[in-house]
């Protein structure tokens, strides 16, 4: 135990240098976001790196300072990990994390090693190779990271989508082609604010539960497109991951679009059960909550207790149903409407 | 042997956790990566468990008959064979417990993160202090 110790310090005290020299060296270019409650400036060490992710990010409104900094670089080619025990051989996720830093050897899924230095409130995200982030990378950069930045607050990162009507907001929750994205850019172009329709970040605070944007980033399959034509000037690429054709969205350059943080009223579990008007249902938090920590657990390794339970204070906070929209998605946000009345 | 109704238990460890949300008790092993809902009398027999009262207490408690106290030897014994429950070394709690009407106890089983943990990273986080690498041999957590 003693040599075990000993080796995660030893993780640590690279970890915490490893952050402060990279925080010294020159940048090409900043952009100060905003992430939720959070403010940080993200610097990026070229313009290819900024071209890849800051699009992700709406701008911060206020001028007041970054609460975080977040440091972007690539590796140059050959360059080891710098972290010990830590190498870009290992095909595995590699965590060491303790209430001081965060650093994360994210594997074969996605090579990009993050350390979050919470004393300093720095963190690095450090790229192995340009060419390979993924496009579904590009509209959610730096999860882990950012997971690993909320640990000490009450707000955690879910895989759910997001509208508000004024500043009353439902999340909508369920697994993955249950219809989320298609709700919620639907609610958009229907007048209601966007929150996400992937990630958002949700305040876990019993008494007082919000949901609000984590980027600015919406992604649509190619049958989707006719569906909204007004999202057309928000393209910025398109991608083919899994042989999948998809339309990337950035929404920070259409202000008219953001939408801020709004309480929580409802959490729907999104799923089709054949129904040929919108129903709302009841469902066991169990079942929601087992559902919405996998993909927490999965998607943000690590301070899995803490996240549970920040998780399970959410299911506490907000009523939990539900729902099927349908076939017709003008039905499903009519009945969302008078749900929410 | 002691019957298992006259055991002290609690929780296995800290990779159990568990959240009552009033209508429905979550037991959670972040360890194998299986949730539990418990259901009818589960919540309270757990909530009583956990508080370090014993099954033969809560059967007093709840006025079930040989059947329903049947019916609480076999939940208890289910608990911890799913391992959520560990022998304690303390002895029963001699103060009441505190306990709805009796209904059958069961557990409905959710597997959602089963397959995904096996795919989990090396983690060295541990409750005895942070962090550490794990010493060949060990299990990870």
């Amino acid at each position: 135990m003693i040599e075990a110790k000993r080796g995660g310090a030893i993780v640590e005290a690279a970890a915490s240098d490893f952050v402060r020299a990279t925080a010294n060296r020159p940048f090409a270019a900043s952009r100060i976001v905003e992430v939720g409650p959070l403010t940080i400036a993200i610097h990026f060490a070229d313009r290819d790196l900024e071209a890849l992710f800051a699009d992700a990010f709406y701008p911060a409104r206020a001028a007041s300072g970054a609460s975080w900094s977040l440091f972007v670089l690539a590796a140059a080619e050959g360059e080891p990990l710098p972290l010990p025990g830590f190498s870009q051989d290992e095909p595995d996720m590699r965590l060491v994390e303790s209430a001081e830093r965060y650093c994360l050897w994210m594997g074969r899924h996605s090579p990009s090693l993050y350390v979050v230095d919470r004393p300093s409130r720095r963190a690095v995200c450090w790229v192995t190779e340009k060419s390979a982030v993924k496009a579904w990378e590009r509209s959610r950069p730096f999860l882990p990271a950012l997971q690993a930045m909320f640990d000490d607050s009450p707000w955690l990162a879910v895989h759910a989508a997001a509208l508000a009507l004024a500043d009353r907001a439902i999340l909508f929750a369920g697994p993955g082609g249950a219809g989320k994205t298609t709700l919620s850019l639907s609610g958009l172009s229907a007048g209601w604010r966007f929150i996400g329709d992937d990630y958002v970040l949700v305040d876990t605070r019993e008494d007082a539960p919000a949901v609000a944007p984590l980027f600015a980033t919406a992604r649509l399959r190619d049958d989707m497109v006719a569906r909204f034509p007004n999202l057309a000037r928000a393209r910025t690429a398109i991608s083919h991951d899994f042989d999948e054709r998809r339309h990337e969205l950035s929404l920070r350059g259409i202000p008219e679009l953001r939408g801020g943080a709004a309480r929580l009223e409802r959490l729907l579990f999104v799923e089709r059960s054949g129904h040929l008007a919108p129903d709302f249902a009841p469902i066991r938090r169990s079942k929601v909550l087992a559902a919405m920590a996998a993909n927490i657990f999965i998607a943000t390794p690590g301070a899995r207790e803490p996240r549970l339970r920040k998780l399970s204070r959410l299911l506490t906070a907000a009523p939990v149903a539900r729902f099927d929209p349908g076939p017709r998605i003008e039905d499903a946000l009519a009945a969302l409407m008078a749900d929410l009345r | 042997m002691s019957d298992p109704i006259d055991l002290v238990f609690s929780a296995s460890g800290p990779e159990v956790i568990f959240e009552n949300f009033g209508d429905e008790m979550v037991v959670a092993n972040l360890a194998s990566g299986f949730f539990y809902s418990l259901d009818g009398s589960g919540a309270d027999i757990w909530n009583a468990l956990v508080a370090g009262h014993t099954g033969r207490q809560f059967i007093a408690a709840s006025r079930a008959d040989a059947e329903g106290a049947a019916e609480i030897a076999r939940f208890i014994a289910e608990l911890r064979s799913e391992g959520l429950l560990a022998e304690a070394a303390h002895p029963a709690k001699p103060d009441p417990v505190s306990v709805a009407a009796f209904a059958r106890p069961s557990m409905q089983k959710f597997d959602d993160l089963q397959g995904l943990l096996l795919v989990d990273p090396i983690h060295e986080a541990s409750p005895a202090g942070w962090p550490f690498v794990q010493a060949p041999g060990e299990s990870h957590g």
